[in-house]
């Protein structure tokens, strides 16, 4: 595992180097090792309380409750919506409302309610994968 | 539409799962759906080329180009999974391109183009949702061809954006300042619509990578329909800061079914999370 994860860095790191010369016109971007902790996952249970249907990348906000009853709003960064819609998945698919555990990466600025969703988990049993 | 749908779904995961620098577990193991990658374009392009009542060949229509990832999703139980399709088709789609296909930057710019790439996650003016311009944005999404002109619409990543071609014979504009998508004019060359844009102005870059541009950007766009397929090239030159002009390495467009969708706002908000400049470069 680690070792493909390697291979795919290395493939990212060498695709970003140098003049590309744009096959693809391409938009540049940061990579989620810029903002998240990829070797780290966490889980999250909560209430999806807004969907920011948006690009670059769409944000989901979990409300988080506390042992104290103390509720803390994560902000959960996604893909961009061009690839939800081609995997089929709508923003009201995302369930604003809706109690979900999330599988996350996150931030790597300590202590941030941050994260990168891995996966989303419905009260239901379904559930959408995006990594791992 | 079930094989466009599935190629879509492939390429998608598999971008995902370059996005997220992780490759997906069990990719290997798994049983996507194993169809074409890519749509049979010698089929499509073998048809008889469609045509208007003024005999120029008929562009209207929504087109899609193939980007380089392959990949595939499966439905695993009640868990909708991306999954990877490595491996030697993934990493020669991202591999560098040959030199015949890169910009030559002035001798005395080279050093400027090394840095803008390092910092491009400051100062790629994409990266925080300004207008790609051209040639950066690719190919039109939507074409509408009517006499006298072509529309070019896009629903881009970083927003809704059109383009309108004359195809009367007029000349450039010469009253309009300098912007993201240029002043466009079209004509005709046998079967090939051939699209030239100048005034630009220089905010815009010409893909990821520092490669800037003045704004003495000229982009000569040729779109040749075969059968159900457009071969797609451009050639861009700006003598302010390349040495010749540079083709892009040209790609063939395939028709679409799904409707032109509304692309939602593009609101940068990652920039004040990162620790480090690392990217990676993001087709369009």
């Amino acid at each position: 595992m680690f070792e493909r994860m390697r291979i795919a860095l290395s493939i990212a790191l060498i695709a970003s180097a140098g003049l590309l010369g744009g096959a693809t016109p391409a938009l540049a971007h940061h990579s989620q090792a810029a903002e998240f902790d990829l070797h780290n996952t966490v889980t999250l249970n909560g209430v999806i309380s807004k969907v920011d249907w948006m690009n670059p990348h769409v944000y989901l906000y979990l409300d988080v409750k506390d042992d104290k009853g103390q509720v803390t709003t994560w902000a959960l960064e996604s893909l961009p919506t061009r690839f939800y819609h081609n995997l089929g998945l709508t923003k009201a698919m995302l369930g604003e409302g809706k109690p979900v555990t999330v599988l996350i990466h996150p931030a790597k600025i300590e202590g941030k309610p941050l994260g990168w969703v891995l996966k989303l988990t419905y009260a239901d049993g379904h559930a959408y994968e995006f990594g791992h | 539409m079930k094989h466009t749908f599935r190629t879509r779904v492939v390429m998608i995961a598999a971008a995902l799962a370059f996005l997220c620098s992780l490759p997906i577990a069990a990719a290997g193991q798994a049983s996507p759906s194993s169809g074409d990658a890519q749509p049979d374009i010698q089929k499509l392009a073998a048809k008889k080329t469609p045509r208007m009542r003024d005999g120029h060949p008929n562009l209207n229509g929504i087109w899609y180009r193939p980007l380089l990832f392959l990949g595939a999703a499966e439905q695993d139980g009640n868990t909708l999974k991306a999954v990877n399709r490595p491996e030697p088709a993934f990493a020669a789609a991202i591999a560098p391109l040959p030199p015949m296909y890169s910009p030559s930057y002035k001798p005395e710019l080279v050093a400027k183009v090394k840095e803008y790439n390092e910092q491009q996650v400051k100062l790629d003016p994409g990266f925080f949702c300004k207008p790609p311009g051209v040639p950066r944005i690719g190919p039109p999404h939507q074409i509408v061809q009517i006499p006298g002109q072509v529309v070019f619409l896009y629903s881009d990543l970083a927003g809704n954006f059109w383009r309108i071609i004359p195809t009367d014979g007029r000349p450039h504009r010469t009253d309009a300042d300098p912007s993201y998508f240029g002043d466009a004019i079209g004509h005709w060359e046998g079967d090939t619509l051939v699209v030239d844009t100048n005034n630009f102005n220089d905010d815009t870059w010409l893909g990821d990578n520092g490669l800037f541009h003045s704004d003495a950007l000229h982009v000569i766009e040729r779109f040749t329909r075969k059968g159900d397929t457009i071969d797609y090239e451009v050639t861009v030159d700006d003598p302010k800061v390349l040495t010749q002009p540079w083709t892009m390495k040209p790609r063939t467009l395939t028709p679409l079914t799904d409707p032109l969708d509304e692309a939602p706002p593009c609101v940068e908000k990652d920039a004040p999370n990162m620790v480090n400049l690392s990217h990676h470069p993001n087709p369009r």
